[in-house]
């Protein structure tokens, strides 16, 4: 059992990583990563909410869905709860640490419609987890998520101060670069675990 | 607070009103869908089963199978062909690149590969989903159990594995020698 | 602001994909072929229009503070009609696009629609710029899947277009190739508009 979660977890951060594998969390991955710090925020946010996210729609799904035959609302339930906890999220931040409450900005809200936080969920029922690797899949697919925009990040400040051509700046060079770096996670694929 | 709690239950009832309507909207389509996609995918099923017998399979019975170990089988059916041979297919989920691949193999009495038919992947478009063509999959007719991957020029009971897609290679291979050991134990030792 | 104008502001002026830099998520993961793409773009279209469509005829009916829980229900919805159609009717499609089809009620582009237009406006003008929003995004999904397959694969529409010597390049369908190849275009497309600003000076 702790054999498989392992191997679950390193699947999740490297082998399928989901940024740069999975093309789940991209809007933030490009939209948050211009420094390392407000991205390292913004992973703890969304391990936050992806953990929970996990565990919750995991539970509804075994215990509301599936027993009433209603799995034609996993969408609409899925998104519910994940609407929720990232508004309970928010009022949180807002309270306790209002710096990074700014330095998130539109970004915190828009957790809500990370892709990689309903990806991981329905990932969940798709890969038909039991409720402990449910966890350990919603965990290791943030810290994925986290190590790509971190990284990614680190990179974006570099770049700040070289030559780029006009028409490259901003958005061009960055997606260029991400998709340098996954190249690199390609190198992950052939991992025997 | 009274106030704050009339809103809040205002809120939440137009939000509830609005769920309720949706759900409802998706209960009446589903009612129309549900019967197609169900059987889309026993037809899924029943053709791969054709497919890997031959059609001189007279229907088959489910044999009682527990799964033992760590083996990628999780159906057999045991088969009686039009000669009165037995034959068998078994269904079978070995992990590939990214997730389980869905398979069904045809088995004659002598436990020999007749077919492989692969019903469902998630693998990488391109590369791992090349094992659907016959090109490929064909390689694993006439195998006895033990089929290795090679890079290479196959010989024996071997097969080649799909340039750049070795892992979705080796997990249909690993397919067909759980089905061929599980339908070992199932036959009672065959030949 | 005329019927037509709304509409041709979502293919060009305001293109979801190349302007506005939306829905990043379907655009890198499923343009692995052309066929894919359309796919895609259509069913997002189905849904863009119709979940404007609800959303301005609700608009003056859903409070301020749950509007955005009030959007993504009401996307949901029309996310999950839409899979059942295509799992029912085009299932080929169905297992292409996996996980990507439920996916769509988190594409940015539905709901920045949703909370920028269609909860601000008529019936008629919000579904017009369903289309137009729409077809922008399908169109440039089928420009990036033409680019990809064709590279990739040497196929359009598996329609067999580069010579049989042809060396398919396969990063062009693997993750890495979709980020460089978005960033070229985006990257084209910027060079476009610096050249249009230089002229107009």
């Amino acid at each position: 059992m702790l054999r498989q979660l392992i191997v679950i977890s390193i699947s999740a951060i490297f082998i399928e990583n989901f940024v740069l594998v999975k093309f789940l969390g991209i809007c933030p991955f490009l939209g948050v990563s211009k420094k390392v710090e407000t991205s390292l925020a913004m992973g703890m946010a969304v391990t936050f909410v992806m953990a929970m996210a996990s565990v919750i729609t995991w539970i509804v799904d075994k215990f509301v869905l599936k027993p009433f035959s209603l799995d034609y609302l996993q969408t609409v339930a899925f998104i519910l709860v994940i609407a929720t906890l990232v508004q309970l999220v928010e009022m949180f931040l807002q309270k306790v640490s209002p710096a990074i409450y700014n330095a998130l900005g539109i970004y915190l809200p828009l957790i809500t419609t990370n892709c990689a936080v309903l990806g991981v969920a329905l990932l969940n029922i798709q890969k038909e987890f039991v409720f402990i690797q449910s966890l350990v899949f919603g965990v290791s697919a943030a810290i994925g998520f986290t190590l790509a925009i971190v990284l990614f990040a680190g990179v974006r400040e570099r770049l700040e101060f070289s030559d780029i051509p006009e028409f490259l700046k901003g958005f061009p060079i960055a997606l260029i670069s991400a998709g340098l770096i996954a190249i690199a996670f390609l190198g992950f694929s052939g991992l025997k675990i | 607070m009274v106030i704050i709690m009339r809103e809040y239950i205002k809120l939440g009832g137009i939000l509830f009103i609005i769920t309720f309507t949706v759900a409802l909207s998706l209960g009446v389509v589903n009612s129309f869908t549900k019967g197609k996609i169900e059987q889309l995918a026993q037809n899924a099923q029943s053709e791969a089963g054709k497919g890997v017998i031959g059609d001189t399979a007279q229907g088959g019975t489910e044999v009682s199978y527990t799964p033992s170990g760590n083996t990628s089988v999780d159906k057999i059916t045991e088969h009686i062909l039009a000669n009165g041979e037995k034959a068998y297919s078994v269904s079978c989920k070995p992990v590939g690149y990214a997730g389980a691949i869905s398979m069904t193999l045809g088995l004659d009495s002598n436990l020999n590969v007749t077919g492989v038919a692969i019903t469902g992947m998630n693998e990488t478009p391109g590369l791992g989903t090349r094992a659907k063509e016959p090109s490929f999959y064909e390689q694993f007719i006439g195998k006895k159990e033990g089929v290795s991957v090679t890079k290479d020029t196959p010989n024996g009971n071997q097969i080649q594995a799909i340039s750049g897609a070795t892992i979705t290679s080796k997990a249909v291979a690993k397919g067909v020698n759980d089905a061929i050991s599980e339908a070992h134990a199932i036959a009672g030792g065959g030949n | 602001m005329n019927k037509t104008s709304i509409f041709l502001n979502g293919i060009f002026d305001e293109n979801p994909t190349f302007m506005q830099l939306l829905g990043m998520c379907p655009t890198l993961a499923v343009t692995t072929s052309v066929v894919n793409g359309i796919g895609m773009g259509l069913s997002t279209t189905a849904v863009l229009v119709g979940s404007n469509l609800a959303i301005s005829m609700l608009r003056k009916f859903i409070p301020e503070k749950i509007r955005i829980a009030s959007y993504v229900v009401i996307i949901a919805g029309f996310v999950t009609i839409i899979d059942m159609l295509l799992r029912a009717y085009i299932p080929s499609l169905s297992k292409s696009l996996g996980i990507f089809i439920p996916l769509i009620v988190v594409n940015c582009i539905i709901l920045a629609r949703a909370e920028s237009f269609a909860s601000k406006n008529k019936v008629t003008n919000s579904m017009l710029d369903g289309f137009g929003m729409g077809f922008g995004f399908t169109g440039a999904l089928i420009i990036f899947s033409a680019i990809r397959e064709l590279i990739g694969n040497g196929t359009i529409l598996n329609f067999h277009i580069m010579g049989e010597h042809y060396q398919p390049a396969l990063l062009a369908i693997l993750p890495p190739g979709a980020f460089i190849i978005l960033g070229l275009l985006v990257g084209v497309i910027n060079l476009i508009k610096m050249n249009r600003g230089k002229n107009n000076a």
